[in-house]
């Protein structure tokens, strides 16, 4: 019972980041391989902020602000630009590639490649224990956070004029168009919404662990398109079941097989997930090709 | 998966180019009667060698990458001792120091740059995975080696010009192991460790041996990689078995976080920890968590002679701060060097060699020591335990 909030807890992290991944696909039938870097940008920032003394509320609004600046940056100069230019799928995806080269090369020189952390005992260390599970405040504010944007965001795409803006232009651009909806700052809302959430799931990320490190994106890059391919691409609720799957995954191998196929293991259930339904879980879309 | 491993995944496949050709035109140095220093015989004068030109010392560290903590300190230790040597008079020294980035593709690049810089002898490198990669190369290249912080079975077996100055854990383990069992009635222990570290992976099996010893039981056998950052699942499965003691075999990067998450989750147990686990950096990562926890050392501020004295008196004048144990052994090992090219007065390697060999009953910041006739040190283990967030010996 322990493992499965360990796994739901890891799991909620990456939810929230391959929700990010699923927003731009779903507007654009495009995939951002930028994303991680919101990520690891996120928790940069986020921890900066804190060391400068803020509390932590200002340490989060740091990382989505930071977040909404990669989100604009990829739309204004990568996105935006090659759409325009009748771009093929393939263009953006690299272009994308391409920019988080750049961000990571920035972080490198700026953050340096060392492990940093927040001060040892910066957060309350209280625990409660339910039933024989125990759960930590952390854990309970990271899960929380994480599963309530998630509901949020599914919230905002059903009822407000922005998401039926959203759902508008993903389903057909140029009617949309026609129907007098502003694509361009949809798109542009979009990609500020993604790496916003990207970076909120790296600074959770490093809250949760308790660490900052370059490569962090990197390492949950695959977990989060994994994500969002077993929970259906484009669908919101989708990826967070998803990243939930794999945080199980993840645990259930370390506990039952070894620590060592913990990887592997989290993409032979993608295999598993692709083999029997192969456009996901939630979606309702026919299996798309990437 | 770990980020070191991936990023030298990516740059291995340049470098095993560079690094074939290294260990192939070290390999033909070897055959031939060639050192790979330039030697320069000195004249003694008044007891006191005399050498015209500047002894060049090589040293390679991971002062950046996931091994930087233990890599600053030994920077340190290293350029201490180069000032020190030189406020002597004699022989003057100068120190070629490099940084493998804690990878050991760099690692093994890093020795081949200092062999071609002729250096007499290269102190180093931090961790073990980096030395089996960049020993044997050397070695063939006749060129000194001194190992500081490499804890592994095996270093010092790696050929005649490897040396090594730091307490192997075949001596540390049982040593804290049987403190511990004495301390805390210790009956069945939990054991986590980093099986993608080879230094971690050997304290691993001594732990098991060493329980075996000691009629300990081992309850749970959990194991992760370098640069994973979330234990909660092994340390549940670890939980569940009540023991008496959770025993960690880790780099303080990976073990600093253990501790915290183990507390965490309310495992209130004693710790017991290998030669990575004794850091500063446990410390400053893990905090009061880290309170209790018990490892063997090669080395303590509180070892009250002469040498480790003055040691710490220039270290503190220096820095402005308390050394830990890699500052020490790094000095330890420069002295060593130092006293092989004095004694030989001469720059050549295999003569240095042959007076590094021949050390015994050493006086130095670590304590008294010998090299048996692999080249292995020889001395008894101390064990500490942290206590208000400071290492002290353990009683």
């Amino acid at each position: 019972m322990q493992q499965i909030v360990n796994g739901l807890f890891i799991g909620s992290v990456y939810g929230l980041f391959a929700v990010g991944y699923t927003l731009v696909f779903g507007v654009l039938k495009q995939l951002n391989l930028a994303h991680a870097m919101s990520f690891t940008w996120g928790a940069i920032a986020g921890l900066w902020t804190f060391q400068k003394g803020a509390p932590l509320p200002a340490a989060f609004l740091a990382a989505v602000g930071t977040g909404m600046i990669i989100g604009i940056l990829l739309d204004k100069f990568i996105f935006g630009p090659l759409i325009r230019r009748g771009d093929s799928h393939l263009s953006g995806l690299v272009a994308s590639v391409g920019l988080s080269l750049v961000l990571s090369a920035i972080a490198l020189a700026v953050f340096g490649a060392d492990t940093e952390r927040f001060p040892a005992d910066a957060f309350p260390d209280k625990r409660f224990t339910v039933g024989g599970v125990t759960f930590t405040v952390v854990q309970l504010a990271v899960a929380g956070t994480a599963i309530g944007l998630v509901l949020l965001l599914t919230w905002t795409i059903k009822s407000t004029k922005y998401g039926r803006g959203l759902r508008a232009v993903s389903e057909n651009v140029d009617a949309a168009r026609i129907l007098g909806i502003n694509v361009q700052r949809i798109t542009l809302a979009t990609f500020a919404l993604s790496s916003a959430l990207g970076a909120i799931a790296g600074m959770l990320f490093a809250l949760a662990f308790n660490v900052v490190y370059l490569d962090m994106g990197a390492d949950v890059e695959l977990k989060g398109i994994a994500a969002m391919i077993i929970g259906g691409l484009g669908s919101v609720p989708g990826a967070l079941i998803g990243g939930l799957i794999i945080g199980m995954a993840e645990v259930l191998s370390i506990t039952h097989i070894s620590s060592e196929w913990k990887d592997g293991i989290t993409f032979f259930v993608l295999f598993i997930v692709l083999l029997v339904r192969p456009q996901g879980i939630l979606s309702r879309l026919p299996g798309r090709e990437l | 998966m770990s980020t070191p491993q991936r990023s030298a995944g990516r740059r291995a496949v340049k470098l095993v180019g560079v690094a074939a050709a290294a260990a192939l035109t070290l390999a033909g140095c070897g055959s031939s009667s060639d050192t790979g220093a330039s030697s320069e015989k000195g004249t003694v004068s008044g007891g006191k060698c005399e050498l015209k030109d500047t002894v060049k010392i090589g040293a390679v560290f991971s002062q950046t990458g996931p091994l930087a903590a233990y890599g600053a300190s030994q920077a340190k230790g290293a350029k201490l001792a180069i000032k020190e040597f030189n406020k002597e008079g004699g022989v003057k020294y100068e120190l070629a120091i490099e940084d493998d980035t804690s990878q050991a593709p760099i690692g093994v690049a890093r020795f081949k740059k200092l062999v071609d810089e002729k250096v007499v002898g290269i102190v180093g490198p931090t961790s073990s995975t980096i030395a089996f990669a960049a020993m044997p190369p050397t070695n063939a290249a006749k060129v000194n080696v001194v190992a500081v912080s490499n804890t592994a079975p095996g270093i010092a077996e790696i050929g005649d010009y490897v040396f090594r100055v730091s307490l192997p854990e075949t001596t540390q383990i049982p040593a804290a192991v049987k403190v511990a069992k004495a301390k805390d009635n210790i009956k069945k222990v939990g054991l986590i460790y980093d099986q993608s570290d080879a230094a971690s992976k050997a304290g691993h099996d001594l732990f098991v041996q060493a329980f075996k010893d000691e009629g300990i039981e081992l309850v749970a056998d959990k194991a992760f990689a370098s640069g994973d950052v979330d234990f909660s699942a092994q340390l549940t499965e670890i939980k569940k078995t009540h023991p008496d003691a959770i025993v960690i075999a880790s780099l303080a990067e990976e073990g600093g976080p253990v501790i915290s998450q183990a507390r965490k989750m309310g495992i209130d147990v004693p710790l017991i920890g290998n030669n990575g686990m004794n850091s500063p950096q446990i410390i400053k990562i893990a905090g009061s968590d880290a309170n209790g926890l018990i490892v063997g050392s090669a080395w303590s501020p509180s070892l009250d002679t002469p040498e480790n004295n003055a040691f710490l008196a220039a270290y503190q004048a220096e820095y402005g701060a308390a050394p830990d144990q890699f500052a020490p052994q790094v000095y330890t090992a420069m002295l060593t060097l130092k006293s092989a090219v004095d004694s030989a007065c001469s720059t050549d390697a295999t003569k240095v060699r042959d007076e590094l060999a021949k050390l015994s009953d050493f006086k130095a910041p670590i304590g008294t020591f010998s090299f048996d006739k692999i080249g292995d040190i020889q001395q008894d283990a101390l064990v500490l335990q942290i206590e208000d967030g400071k290492y002290v010996v353990a009683e």
